[in-house]
């Protein structure tokens, strides 16, 4: 259709603003890059995906003591920066038991700093 | 501030700040410094251009000494927000190179879709902007509302809407299923008309045709001599294509043409680019239908810490011209030297004999045409030397001037 | 080609490289464009700062448009000398290559007026006197 046509049709029609936040009309694909934690059922604590990334986003967190699982000796485990993360899904490559559990999740704005701790030590209580 | 005015008695002194190449990296580099291009006018003739630079492009160059191979892949797609696409494949190609891997062919023919796509969309935002510079608000709008179906579709082929992160040395990081290959021709099907519209408008809309042609005309030995590249050593007659040259990844399988315009003026930029445009299309389409079957994905956890020494060179075409890396590796699995040249680097510093001679409201319209990575192009300095008075105009409203 | 070229040999991915006399470089690139009618441009001049064996190492990459071949042409300067001739007035286009070297490596092109520091780095560190891309420079 020209232009001329398309503009005097959408002069007369109603505008065109989605009223985001309250209507939510994005889809996204189901493996985007979005927000991703650590399995502790998985996890061994070799901290590689802590030295490997580029943004310097995941810090390593000791377990207390009575949880350490037999699989994971040092009783570490990644804490992921939302705030610092660049998503480059580095960290989800390189670990060798593959541990990272990935969502499409991708609103994570927030004026405070959201970290992956809930979510990762979550998996741990749900085994029992 | 100002230098003094040559002894032609200018009146008006225009300084315009353009920004190129904005890295948006984990670690800020240097102080960012805008680009300015001082022209003296004399009446309504340009007299006299200068270009005063201090980019923070090179902080990026330092940065990569002190980070290993892996983290520096992930830096230098980030140099550029357009074309991240591009100056990943020409640094993954380069240590690859030093290195011996060689990549399988679904994993180069998946890189060449990604790179395709991103082409298209490139050259849709620059002819957009070309559109809203000389006042042409309506197609700016639609052009950009057309543009989120490649960004759509490079979602469904990468992960990401903006920055594709796909290469990895040795292959590709995903790899696509029926599924998607339909998607994304779905999208290639809804597209293509509205890009034939949008060419043809370009070529017999009288609006647009009374701005853009016999302007910035540039004859091939000059472009030759000052090291211009892309579109426009194209729009001024001169065959030469990386690709094609190169022939790297799967462009020697790929049947395509090259496009070359005799004129030389901002019409034939611009038009070049829509065709190319034309042609990635068709591109995408081909390799969608005839990818090889095989593995394409690389298994990140065996690649080697540290790479031998050597010293490779890269060429890649981004949609603004050729943009080279020179690698230099001493082994250890920090890169010696890594040197950087984009396209838009040279076009827009060596191109500042090109003004001389127009009319002050050809300068916007010339210098979009070169098609400067423009993150923030958007404010000039008018001082008024008479008066001695100092105001900041968009660049829009200089380009729709009239001298009183 | 051959009576100036010192030494030859080949970059990845089959390029050529001629390795010369620094004080040969504007006969040599005036031969270069007599001989392609000028058809060739320059692409991008590139210095490695090699500490440790006490040089600066140049090299010319230029593109010849009817072969469609890249060939890089290399010299060394002494590090504590580093002065070299410029080819401003043969390839216009050099002006952007040099002034950049001359800014974050200190190499001086003699007879190219347009030189300065401030092009690119930023003014701060331009009055400390340093050029950032030397291997002893702390920036």
């Amino acid at each position: 259709m020209s232009i001329l046509k398309e503009a005097l049709k959408n002069f007369f029609s109603k505008p065109s603003t989605i009223e985001y936040p309250r209507k939510v009309t994005i889809t996204v694909e189901k493996d985007l890059r979005g927000m991703f934690y650590a399995d502790l059922n998985k996890c061994t604590g070799c901290s590689l995906c802590s030295i490997e990334c580029p943004a310097k986003a995941i810090e390593m967190k000791k377990l207390p003591e009575d949880k350490k699982p037999r699989h994971n000796p040092r009783g570490l485990y990644p804490v992921v920066n939302y705030m610092s993360c660049v998503f480059c899904y580095r960290c989800v490559r390189v670990c060798p038991v593959e541990a990272f559990i990935t969502t499409p999740t991708h609103q994570l704005s927030s004026t405070r700093e959201v970290y992956s701790e809930d979510l990762t030590v979550r998996t741990l209580k749900a085994i029992g | 501030m100002g230098a003094k005015p040559t002894d032609k008695d200018a009146e008006i002194l225009i300084k315009i700040p353009i920004s190129l190449d904005v890295p948006i990296g984990p670690q800020h580099p240097a102080i960012h410094e805008p680009v300015m291009l001082k022209i003296y006018a004399d009446g309504e003739e340009v007299v006299h251009a200068e270009i005063n630079t201090g980019y923070n492009h090179r902080g990026i160059e330092k940065l990569m000494e002190k980070n290993s191979y892996y983290k520096d892949k992930f830096i230098a797609s980030r140099i550029c927000g357009i074309c991240n696409t591009v100056h990943e494949n020409c640094y993954t190609r380069a240590v690859e190179y030093i290195a011996g891997l060689e990549p399988s062919e679904r994993a180069k023919h998946l890189r060449v879709l990604v790179m395709e796509l991103e082409r298209i969309h490139s050259h849709m935002i620059i002819n957009a902007i070309m559109a809203e510079i000389i006042g042409f608000d309506t197609l700016f709008m639609y052009i950009m509302r057309d543009r989120e179906l490649v960004m759509k579709a490079k979602e469904i082929v990468a992960g990401h809407r903006v920055l594709a992160e796909l290469h990895m040395f040795g292959g590709v990081r995903r790899d696509i299923d029926d599924v998607k290959k339909e998607k994304v021709l779905d999208i290639l099907k809804k597209l293509e008309p509205r890009i034939k519209y949008y060419r043809r408008l370009f070529e017999e809309d009288s609006s647009i045709y009374s701005r853009l042609a016999e302007v910035g005309r540039l004859k091939s030995a000059e472009v030759l001599s000052n090291s211009l590249v892309g579109p426009i050593l194209r729009g001024s007659g001169v065959k030469s294509d990386v690709r094609a040259e190169d022939k790297y990844d799967a462009y020697g399988n790929i049947p395509w043409n090259m496009v070359v315009r005799p004129e030389g003026d901002s019409l034939a930029r611009m038009l070049v680019r829509w065709d190319e445009a034309l042609e990635s299309l068709e591109m995408c389409k081909y390799i969608l239908e005839h990818l090889p079957q095989g593995s394409a994905v690389v298994d990140e956890r065996k690649l080697p810490r540290t790479f031998p020494p050597g010293e490779a060179y890269a060429r890649v075409e981004a949609p603004r011209g050729e943009l080279i890396y020179y690698v230099v590796s001493a082994g250890g699995p920090n890169p010696y030297r890594v040197k950087v040249r984009t396209p838009s680097a040279v076009n827009i510093i060596n191109s500042a004999f090109s003004y001389i001679g127009h009319s002050v409201a050809d300068v916007p319209v010339i210098l979009v045409s070169y098609d400067p990575c423009i993150s923030c192009m958007e404010r000039a300095i008018v001082m008024d030397l008479k008066n001695n008075i100092e105001k900041r105009v968009p660049l829009k409203y200089i380009a729709q001037w009239e001298m009183q | 080609m051959k009576q100036y070229t010192l030494r030859r040999e080949v970059i990845k991915p089959n390029r050529e490289v001629y390795i010369i006399d620094p004080a040969k470089i504007r006969e040599v690139m005036q031969l270069i464009k007599n001989s392609y009618e000028d058809n060739v441009y320059l692409a991008t001049i590139a210095g490695v700062d090699k500490a440790k064996e006490n040089i600066f190492e140049l090299n010319y990459f230029i593109h010849i448009v009817s072969l469609g071949k890249t060939i890089v042409i290399k010299t060394s300067i002494p590090r504590n000398n580093p002065k070299l001739d410029t080819i401003m007035d043969i390839i216009p286009g050099a002006y952007g290559a040099e002034a950049e070297i001359f800014d974050l490596l200190g190499i001086e092109f003699t007879g190219n007026k347009h030189l300065r520091r401030g092009f690119f780095v930023p003014l701060d560190i331009v009055s400390r006197g340093v050029y950032p891309l030397r291997k002893d420079a702390q920036v």
